[in-house]
This record gives structure tokens, sequence and C-alpha cells, in this order.
């Protein structure tokens, strides 16, 4: 595996987290239904 | 982790699967999540038959689209061979049965809606529309600051399971672009078009609405219009995967159309389209709903005729082994089975698009279909007789025009004018005889009896142009309203034909075309 540097790790992190996040905030908003 | 993944990957990319097959599988999910989609949303009609233009046009079209549109944005960032891309995204299409479950979850089997999101009121021009574009990624229900507060922006009180399915999404395709490109900025350009593709999909007829306003017909025909543009997105798509997936073979099929045969039944087709306007009583006007159906027709008419060159090319293989050698089979692009997926293919695509066009539309292209299966198959075999297997082609020019002419709405099959169906019949059984010149080495080896085979090349010659000739001076006398009008060019014409004919062949079709086209001016 290539080495990245900070940014880069901090942005795929970023990215792989604000993914997971959005499938739990959508799940939770059965509540408005 | 990652070697999990790319373990996973290996396994999805190394299975097998025949483009026939990839549509079956696809098929198959798209009736499931309609079924279930039937069931959460909970409205009784959704399965009732006036509501059929959903179930198989408009969700089938929608659906294709998209999965086409999502391999060529992973492709365009991975770089990969588009085989694996197909794979991989076959794979991913079991999503789609995931809002309904989780409508029913959420709500306990009371109903949900589904539905495209609207844009804003105030976007009207592309400045607007990007920043309403770039609000969505921010604060949309995908957004990267979207906590499920519930805003304009978010609209959590629709689509649900929707908003989950685009969430596990859009998660599977950045680990997937992760693990195989290991790149940062690959990874964000395959978050901005992934968002991009998912917003233009998910405001798909608010955007034509606005680009195409009133006249597109998208209020008051939504499910066909819907499904038509849908259509020409997935043909567009389909092409150029076909084309990334194999360029020599790609082209060979798309040069076997023959562009002067092309434009000939094009052209037969907008002969009838305009007759059919002209005996329309009322005024039609020329909107963008009328476009597009002529589009999907043109689209129709030019499958349904790629279909009858594949499958004539799969029966006459033999034939053109002597007289045809650069035709995909012959010279060996493509195998028996590709032409036969291409057949099939062009066939289902001609159906499909005629049936969106209108009914009248759709049974005139069966109707021609069938013709070129019994002048070509092997039971009956038309090709085989002379003069009759002329008569067959002038019948299948004849159902193109009325096609054409059935498509404007309010036409009826007997409005056609008897006097030119029969004149397309006997001048066509005259005048297309030049198209056995060609084949004359291959049909005599395969024993077919076509005139030059019967008579020699040279005096076959000279009776398919005295045909032709006749048939050129016989169009001034059928049609003697305008005698004046049309004796030179006739006459000119029938000239060049023999010449043609009797010289070097297939350089006559232009003039017949430009010819034909001054009757009706």
């Amino acid at each position: 595996m290539k080495k990245h540097n900070l940014i880069g790790v901090l942005i795929i992190s970023f990215l792989i987290a604000m993914a997971i996040k959005n499938i739990i905030a959508n799940i939770l908003t059965y509540k408005y239904l | 982790m990652i070697t999990f993944i790319e373990k996973v990957i290996t396994v999805i990319e190394a299975k097998y699967v025949s483009a026939l097959g990839w549509i079956a599988t696809f098929a198959s999910f798209v009736i499931i999540r309609n079924i279930l989609e039937g069931i959460s949303s909970g409205s009784g009609s959704f399965l009732s038959q006036k509501n059929f233009e959903f179930f198989f046009l408009h969700s089938f079209t929608f659906y294709l689209a998209s999965f086409l549109g999502l391999i060529l944005i992973i492709n365009l960032i991975t770089k990969d061979h588009i085989k694996k891309t197909i794979l991989f995204v076959l794979f991913l299409i079991p999503i789609i049965i995931t809002p309904p479950l989780a409508d029913l979850a959420a709500t306990g089997g009371n109903q949900t809606l589904m539905t495209y999101r609207q844009i804003p009121p105030g976007t009207n021009n592309l400045i607007e529309m990007s920043q309403y574009f770039f609000n969505y990624i921010l604060h949309g229900p995908n957004g990267i600051l979207f906590f499920g507060e519930s805003t304009s922006l978010s609209q959590v009180y629709i689509n649900y399971g929707i908003r989950i399915e685009i969430a596990i999404l859009i998660f599977i395709l950045l680990l997937y672009t992760y693990v195989k490109t290991k790149s940062v900025t690959k990874l964000l350009w395959s978050f901005l078009l992934l968002q991009l593709g998912l917003f233009l999909m998910g405001h798909f007829p608010y955007i034509i609405n606005l680009i195409f306003g009133k006249g597109s017909g998208i209020l008051s025909r939504g499910d066909t219009i819907m499904s038509l543009l849908y259509l020409f997105v997935s043909t567009l798509f389909a092409g150029i995967i076909f084309y990334l997936y194999d360029k020599k073979k790609t082209w060979s099929v798309i040069k076997n159309f023959r562009i002067t045969r092309t434009l000939n039944t094009t052209i037969l087709l907008f002969i009838g389209i305009i007759l059919g306007i002209k005996n329309v009583d009322q005024y039609v006007s020329i909107n963008w709903e009328l476009i597009f159906f002529i589009l999907a027709a043109c689209l129709s008419n030019i499958f349904c005729w790629g279909w009858g060159v594949s499958y004539n090319d799969r029966k006459d293989e033999k034939i053109d082994i002597i007289s045809n050698t650069n035709r995909p089979l012959p010279s060996k692009t493509l195998s028996l089975e590709e032409n036969n997926f291409t057949s099939k293919l062009f066939l289902g695509l001609s159906y499909l698009y005629g049936f969106i066009v209108g009914y009248a539309f759709f049974v005139m292209i069966l109707i021609k279909s069938s013709l070129g299966y019994l002048y070509s198959s092997d039971f009956f075999h038309l090709k085989k007789y002379p003069i009759l297997s002329q008569f067959v082609i002038a019948c299948a020019y004849l159902t193109t025009i009325m096609a054409g002419f059935l498509l404007i709405s309010g036409n009826l099959i007997s409005d056609f004018p008897v006097k030119l169906s029969l004149s397309v019949l006997v001048l066509f059984t005259l005048g297309v005889g030049f198209k056995d010149i060609k084949d004359y080495q291959g049909d005599k080896n395969q024993n077919i009896r076509t005139l030059p085979v019967i008579f020699g090349l040279e005096r076959g010659k000279k009776i398919i142009g005295a045909m032709g000739t006749l048939a050129f001076i016989l169009i001034p006398l059928i049609f003697n309203q305008y005698f004046y009008l049309l004796i030179i060019p006739s006459i000119i014409c029938a000239i060049l034909y023999f010449y043609f004919t009797n010289k070097e062949n297939y350089k006559e079709l232009p003039v017949f075309m430009t010819y034909f086209l001054l009757l009706f001016l």
C-alpha cells in the first residue's frame, strides 16, 4: 500500500466517516415520517 | 479490512455473466423492487393496469439509466477494464430493493411516499442551479453537514428508504474507489461525480421541465416522456459502454448499419410523418414532446433495421463469405453468439422504443420485423424467390411509411391514401432489384434464385435496370397532378439508375432518395 501524507489520510477518514454518519442520520429520520 | 474488501472485489470480478444474463438479473431485481414498492407505498392503484407504464417502462428505464451511468462514473475514476466495473455494478443492483423494505420497517406498513425531489422555486438558470447543487452537497440528505435535521433541503419527510439506500451506496462506492485506486484525489472526484449523478437522477423531471419548458410534455404525459428520455440516455450510455468494452467490435456493428440504407429507411419514415401531419385536420404544433417522439420513432425504426441486418447476416453467413467479406461475421470480428446478442438487443430496443411511441406505431414495427423474419428465416426464406423478395421489401417500406403516418395522433390506418400504398408497392417492387447485384457470386453459390442468378449477371443487370427505369418513368404518370414537375427529374434518374446498375452498383441510393423526397415537396 502506498504511503499517504497526513492530509490524505484525513480526507479519506473524513469521507468514510461522513458516509457512515449519513447512513445513521438517515435511519434516524424515521421520526419525521 | 482493506485486504478483505480486495478479496471480495476479486471474487466478484472473476464471475462470468453474459450480456443477456446481466439484463435478466437487472430486470429481476427491478420487478421485485416494484412489487415491494407497491406494497410499501400502500396505494392500491400502484399495481392496477393503468399504472403499467410506471411499472414496466418508467421504473425499468430509470434504473437502467442510473446503473449504466454508475458504470461510466466508476469506470472513469478507476480506469479498469469496463468488464470489471460492469460486474461490480451488477453486484450492487440488489440495493434497489432496500428502500421499500426500510420504509416498511420504519412505518410498520403505513404508506410512504417515494418521489422525485423538487427543485426549489427561484432556481432558473445554471448559476442558481449550481448554487443549489452546492447547498445540496452540504445540507442535502446525503450532504457533508447533514445530521438528520428537517429542512427544505434535506426533505426528510419523503423518500425515507431511498435516502438510506443512497447513503449505503455512497459508502460502498467510496470504499470501492479507495481500494481500487488508493488515491485521495480520485476519491474526492468519485464523491463529487456520485453526488452530481444522484442529484441529476433525483431531480430529473424538474430539470427537464426547466430545460425544455412546458412543451416537453413532462407535466401531461409524465411516465411516457420520462421513460423515453431515460431510454435515450440508456441507449447512449450503453453505446459508450459497448465501445469501451470492445472498440473494434462496436465499430464493425455500427458500420454494418450502412449509412445509405439507414438513411433510406429514416427518410421513408419521415415521408410518413409529413403525410401524417398533412392529413390531420387540426394544426400540429411542433413542440419538444413531438420531437422526442419522432426521435424515438427513428431509433425504433433504425434498430428494427439493425435487427434485420444482423439476423440476415447470420442466415446469409455463407453468402457473405463470398460476396461481403468485410461484414462482422465473415470477417470474424463478431462470433455467432455475439451476433445473436446484437440482433436480440436491437429487436428488443426497437420494440421498446416503438411501444413507448404508440400502440399503432408499435404494431407497424411488429409487422415490419415479421416481414424481415420471413424474408431471411430458413423455412419460407422469401429471399430465395425473385420478384416476391422484392415485393416483401416493398411491403416493409410501406409499413415504414405507414408507421410514420400513424405516429401523428389522430390518424387512422383507413386514412392512409390507397393510391400511395399501391404505388409504393409497385414502384419499390420494381425498384429494389439492384440489391441482388452485389450478392451475385454468393447467391449463385448458395443456389438463391435471384434475377442475376437466373439470367446471368449481364442480362440480370439489364433486367433489373429496365425494371427500375420503368419504376422511375411510372412516378410522374401515377402522381399526374405533378406531372410537369416530375417528368424531367424522373427521366434523368431513370437514365442514371440504368447506368449505375449496369456499371458499378450501389451508388444509386442517394439519387433514389433525393428523388423520392422531391415527390412530396
